[in-house]
């Protein structure tokens, strides 16, 4: 290698892992001690953690608004409890939503306020504290599309916010490694290489994709990556360190599936999502009785768009609070016996859930009853495991069965492991053992391609990744793209 | 044009990121495990049976750990089962790669060979098994011309059957002397 000699111990890596949910960066670190995470504050405005899900902070609204933590059990502090229990493996110096506000400037330039970068008369607002404050005509939008880079503009506002208000150091200082989905496409892998490195002239780049680090994570080179995530559940066969491209699987149902089904729900029991932004005042009311809330007056003229996503985020947390997977097929008479969940809205409403807890989460893994899926031709989590393994090598197939690896977020559902091993275990061939690996750990179920990520970084690799000088370097440009895109030996 | 060779590994498939290295002492174990040299009966009692690997304390490379390895001599004086005294060695709660010479027979014939293993436990720590998982292909690199790889990450893995099984299949009938 040309080019001065990378002093890689002294200077920290950076990881970025960016998902359609959320944004996750951070220094790259060891096996750190457990974070201390704070008591819960009673000051509605306290400065958002860096650490906490926008899921958290809804969840601390909740409680604070109901006037009493002790309230909702089964509600909002599940997910507060869940992160203070989990034990947090290295320094997350950001996790914030991917989704961000846009407002389309009138004129360029204007004050530069918190979580605002302005590019080309468009002004994003970036991360939980500037999304969410309500503002005239400001729509939301995510720069990713399909798990890989879309808007390239919005992406970039979204790294120069991670770079100035969570990492806060300079680019060229850092090596990257980066997270990216393992059907990337070789353009936006060459887009992006040249973006970090003529944009935010970073040191050294490596780009990994997310299931071989989770794979890894799990101290396996070989086995099955199932990741449910916000918008799409993808199985993905890993082999020796190679993501096999040809049996990757893809189903639209997940996270984002679920939300929508939940809103059906409150739509045929004619409740109101109201979300926290609106609600200036409210009082207790009995269970199931009408709300009591008083609207905040002059709130400016917000988007559809923008109303929606802060209508998911009330959702998402009933979905993560209040669901559960049945542990087999659904059954009305079943279901009718489980114990019922008590909720409480952002508004006051608050009720039992019964049925529907259960009902909801079965569509990812029997969509056949779905209502509104056109054609069922949806596959459910199940069979996207066993057909993306037999899509694969049979000599390969008992390594990927004895090494199913479950992550991503919509995974933390209630239920949602044990009903996956049964549904597998049925399904798995005579011949061949199976075995589900699922993390205890919320945090290493979230963001385990982030802490894979991390610890990879913080070995003696940034010294070999990629640098600029060697980017230069023209070579045959069909023989390189050969090269990178040949076929894993078999 | 970005240049997209093995030394970027932007977009590789395969991730070389770890840079660990591997002791020379590494390969020349493996390289006196494989070649069988026509040796004299003293010197075929010092041939390894097995050897356990593991990383050194600043975790830069691949080293081997003292103490663990069944000598061929060890078989049937000392030890009884060399496979279940060779999957005693390995921790609890963490991460080794190990060298096992494997003997076993088929209908037809009685073979040696050797295997190379990733044992990753579910309790050990997560570093730990990033850090191993990710530089199996440092030390595989090593060890070239190896016909059998099991990735185990509990005694579960490490049963006759499955090593049987990971041999030839059906059509083992024996491993280590004992019938399957």
């Amino acid at each position: 290698m040309s080019g001065g000699v990378y002093g890689g111990d002294e200077v920290g890596a950076l990881v970025f892992d960016i998902g359609s949910f959320s944004v996750r960066a951070g220094y790259a670190g060891e096996d750190c001690p457990k974070v201390s995470l704070p008591a819960l504050c009673p000051n509605p405005r306290a400065p958002l953690q860096a650490s906490q899900s926008s899921r958290a902070l809804s969840a601390q609204r909740k409680a604070l608004m109901s006037g009493n933590v002790g309230v909702n059990p089964g509600g909002g502090l599940r997910a507060l409890q869940d992160m203070a229990f989990s034990p947090v493996h290295a320094p997350l110096q950001a996790d914030f939503p991917t989704t961000v506000g846009l407002l389309a400037a009138e004129e360029g330039g204007g004050l530069e306020l918190e979580g605002e970068k302005e590019k080309k008369g468009k002004i994003f607002h970036i991360d939980t504290n500037a999304l969410h404050v309500p503002r005239d005509g400001a729509e939301v939008m995510s720069p990713l599309k399909n798990g890989m880079i879309e808007d390239w503009e919005c992406f970039r506002a979204i790294l120069d916010h991670t770079y100035s208000k969570h990492v806060k150091s300079e680019p060229n200082l850092h090596p990257v490694l980066m997270s990216e989905a393992p059907w990337n496409t070789r353009a936006k892998r060459e887009k992006l290489t040249e973006l970090m490195f003529e944009q935010y002239n970073i040191p050294a780049f490596f780009l990994c994709k997310t299931a071989v680090l989770t794979a890894f994570a799990n101290g396996r080179s070989t086995g099955l990556v199932l990741d449910s995530g916000a918008t799409h559940t993808t199985a993905i066969p890993v082999h020796d360190g190679y993501v096999l491209q040809q049996g990757i699987v893809k189903s639209p149902l997940a996270g984002d599936f679920i939300s929508m089904q939940c809103r059906e729900l409150f739509q045929e029991m004619a409740i109101d999502i109201i979300p926290p932004y609106m609600i200036a005042a409210k009082e207790p009311v009995r269970e199931g009785a009408p709300p009591n809330w008083k609207k905040k007056e002059k709130l400016p003229q917000v988007s559809k768009s923008w109303h929606n996503y802060m209508c998911n985020e009330v959702i998402q947390d009933f979905q993560a609070s209040v669901l559960q997977v049945s542990d087999s097929p659904y059954d009305e008479q079943v279901a009718a016996q489980m114990p019922t969940v008590h909720y409480e809205m952002p508004n006051g409403y608050n009720t039992d859930y019964g049925a529907e807890r259960l009902r909801i989460p079965e569509g990812l893994f029997d969509p056949s009853n779905v209502k509104g899926l056109s054609g069922n031709t949806m596959l459910g989590v199940g069979h996207v495991v066993t057909t993306s393994i037999g899509m694969c090598d049979i000599d390969i197939r008992p390594g990927l069965y004895g090494s199913v690896i479950v992550t991503g977020g919509n995974t933390l559902l209630q239920g949602f492991t044990d009903r996956l091993n049964r549904e597998l275990s049925q399904k798995t061939p005579p011949s061949m053992r199976l075995k589900l690996i699922a993390s205890n750990s919320t945090m290493e179920r979230k963001f385990s391609p982030w802490i894979g990520g991390s610890i990879l970084a913080s070995l003696a690799g940034p010294q070999r990744w990629g640098r600029e000088s060697e980017r230069k370097k023209t070579v045959s440009p069909t023989s390189a793209l050969q090269a990178q895109d040949r076929q894993p030996p078999s | 044009m970005p240049r997209l060779g093995q030394s970027l590994e932007v977009g590789g498939n395969r991730t070389k990121a770890s840079g660990v290295q591997v002791a020379d002492e590494v390969c020349r174990i493996f390289y006196d495990m494989k070649v069988r040299k026509c040796s004299t009966p003293e010197e075929i009692k010092k041939r390894k049976k097995a050897v356990i690997f593991c990383l050194s304390a600043d975790k830069k490379c691949i080293i081997v750990e003292e103490g663990k390895e069944i000598l061929v001599g060890d078989v049937g004086v000392t030890i009884t089962d060399p496979f279940k005294h060779f999957v005693g060695m390995l921790p609890e709660k963490d991460c080794r790669y190990a060298l096992y010479d494997a003997s076993f027979e088929t209908k037809e014939s009685r073979k040696e060979e050797l295997m190379f293993f990733l044992w990753a436990p579910e309790l050990a720590p997560l570093k730990s098994k990033m850090i191993y998982a990710s530089s199996k292909d440092a030390i595989k690199k090593k060890f070239q011309g190896i016909k059998h790889e099991c990735q185990a990450n509990g005694p579960e893995d490490l049963n006759r059957a499955c090593i049987a099984e990971k041999l030839g299949g059906s059509l083992i009938v024996a491993f280590e002397g004992c019938p399957v």
